[in-house]
């Protein structure tokens, strides 16, 4: 279980986030729904440790995890950034090797075990006829299942995903959300997810956060939802909207 | 089912390039103002007798000057290619950093203010290479959130610093020793390389070459985002920091024996590259056994081409500046 507590963080002295409480549980997604500056980023920052916070903590399995090495926290939580920053030619399945990273001793190197799990995940993401070509010349999609690839290679408990969706097109779109959604229940992962679409938190996510001006505005199930209670929540957030009904789940239109 | 690697391939190319290094090597030192054959240099390395003057050229001057070329060309190679992977930048070279600046002012400073002996030089020029890097890092720490640009910054304050003060020694240098001098050291040349200083700069290359090797592939990681490499378990400032240093002991140990050799920092990675198609650490030796190569064969040109010896720098400059052209197509 992942548990944030009382998490406050921001930059040269300006607090972005405050008073941040949530709880996630294993199999289930996340949803962490905000405008642009709201914090989103700031808190996956305090998350995967790169932004120390003003107070607060992390916790996971009853360990504090902001008090942990840099190695030890990322076999606890991986991240998929919005984009890739790969610049140089790499073989695709080393792109996937690269997630191997906290798992080795310092100066240790990929062995061919790791190489082999590698390859199994390339299986899985039916990508395995890839492996040896060049990342850079792939689609966008595929980039971003092979980004995936690494994360599953890291292997962490709990996996956050920044806007993994905003480089995509409709159909990759939700064929890498289901992806994720497939490990996070088959291997019962903690997935947080920030995203700008709120249909797509609506369709697949089990819960979702609001970050409205650096706090959290409203956290629910996506569950047995009340429409008039979500129609108020997402008309603060992005304007009048309504929410219409279509096979089991809701739907925002504007 | 097994898939052919990639790595495999890489070996390959490599084997490949240390048969076309050790050829050129041996072509080399067989040329120059002493001509010493190949059946002479086989007889040598297999300890049979040669006339003494053979010998003392061989082992004294032409073995220690065409080693030496081989290790500026794979050490400026590699040390420029780690620099364009942790700086995320394929056109970086070891000046990023203020290595070559600060390297070119210890050289003026014992070629204008001191006594301007060889050694003297060589002993500053390393000098100032490392207090140029050593200042550079400690210049970062006055912001908060260091990335790449902090570092280039700040390598952009030391070399501009050092320039200035290259220019104040320069005007007042007497032109025609100490400026002739100085100008003819940022050319680099070969020519005073000698078994003593050989010798004396290795311990410093080869623990800069065994540092990168053992980081190699942290070196890796480095050259994606810094977001990305911190949740990967890196950390990244301080792995950046001893890559650094373990680059700059390669540049100044091979700098303040050559002096400055322009180019060759970008030439032999970019090759590697175009030949494997990654940017792992097999790559970058493979870099460096090309840098090394070019380097033996501009040397050997440097000293035959002529009378008298020419800067390494203006060949290398001729080689790199249409590949850099060349480049230009490639790099979007």
């Amino acid at each position: 279980m992942l548990r944030i507590e009382d998490i406050c963080a921001g930059y040269n002295g300006r607090t972005v986030i405050e008073d941040i409480n949530f709880v996630c549980r294993p199999g289930e997604l996340t949803a962490v729904l905000g405008l642009n500056g709201t914090g989103k980023t700031t808190l996956l920052n305090v998350l995967c440790g790169l932004l120390k916070p003003k107070k607060g903590k992390v916790i996971v399995n009853g360990h504090d995890i902001l008090k942990i090495s840099e190695r030890e926290r990322a076999r606890n939580i991986s991240l998929m950034p919005q984009r890739h920053s790969i610049i140089y030619d790499t073989k695709v399945i080393d792109v996937v090797l690269t997630g191997i990273t906290p798992h080795l001793a310092f100066f240790e190197t990929p062995s061919k075990t790791h190489k082999e799990a590698a390859e199994d995940i390339l299986r899985m993401l039916k990508m395995e006829q890839y492996s040896e070509k060049n990342f850079l010349e792939l689609s966008e999609g595929q980039k971003q299942l092979i980004i995936f690839g690494r994360t599953l290679l890291q292997n962490s408990e709990i996996m956050l995903f920044d806007e993994p969706d905003s480089s995509l097109d409709y159909r990759n779109k939700h064929m890498l959300i289901d992806k994720i959604k497939d490990v996070l229940s088959s291997d019962q992962k903690i997935g947080l997810v920030t995203l700008h679409d709120p249909n797509l938190a609506l369709c697949y996510c089990d819960n979702i956060i609001i970050i409205w001006e650096g706090t959290i505005y409203a956290k629910f199930p996506t569950k047995d939802l009340d429409v008039s209670y979500i129609n108020r929540i997402f008309s603060k957030l992005l304007g009048n909207v309504s929410i219409l009904c279509h096979k089991d789940k809701y739907v925002i239109a504007r | 089912m097994i898939k052919k690697s990639s790595n495999n391939n890489t070996y390959v190319q490599i084997y490949i390039g240390l048969l076309v290094m050790v050829i050129s090597l041996i072509i080399s030192i067989s040329i120059g103002r002493y001509p010493i054959s190949i059946k002479e240099i086989a007889k040598i390395v297999l300890g049979k007798e040669v006339s003494e003057l053979t010998q003392r050229v061989f082992l004294t001057l032409r073995l220690p000057r065409t080693l030496m070329a081989l290790l500026a060309g794979a050490g400026l190679s590699i040390s420029g290619s780690v620099y364009q992977t942790i700086f995320k930048n394929p056109l970086a070279t070891p000046d990023i950093i203020g290595i070559s600046s600060g390297a070119n002012l210890g050289a003026a400073v014992a070629i204008g203010l001191l006594s301007g002996r060889p050694i003297t030089v060589a002993i500053l020029a390393f000098i100032g290479g490392l207090l140029a890097v050593f200042g550079a890092l400690g210049l970062t720490r006055i912001t908060k959130n260091i990335g790449v640009t902090t570092f280039i910054l700040a390598g952009i304050v030391i070399g501009s610093i050092s320039q200035g003060l290259i220019m104040l020694i320069k005007f007042t240098a007497d032109p025609e020793r100490q400026l002739a001098s100085i100008e003819y050291w940022s050319m680099g040349s070969l020519a005073s390389v000698t078994d003593s200083k050989l010798l004396s700069i290795l311990p410093f290359f080869l623990l800069g070459i065994m540092g990168l090797y053992l980081l190699r592939w942290k070196i890796n990681i480095l050259s994606l985002s810094d977001q990305e490499g911190s949740s990967l378990g890196i950390r990244v400032n301080r792995i950046r920091i001893s890559v650094i240093i373990s680059a700059t002991l390669v540049v100044a140990s091979v700098v303040s024996v050559t002096g400055l050799i322009s180019f060759i920092g970008l030439i032999g990675p970019h090759i590697a590259r175009i030949i494997t198609k990654k940017n792992d650490f097999n790559t970058a030796i493979l870099g460096g056994i090309s840098g090394a190569i070019i380097i033996i064969i501009a040397d050997t040109l440097a000293r035959s081409l002529s009378s008298s010896e020419i800067p390494i720098s203006i060949l290398t400059t001729f080689i790199g500046a249409p590949f850099l052209a060349y480049l230009m197509r490639k790099i979007r």
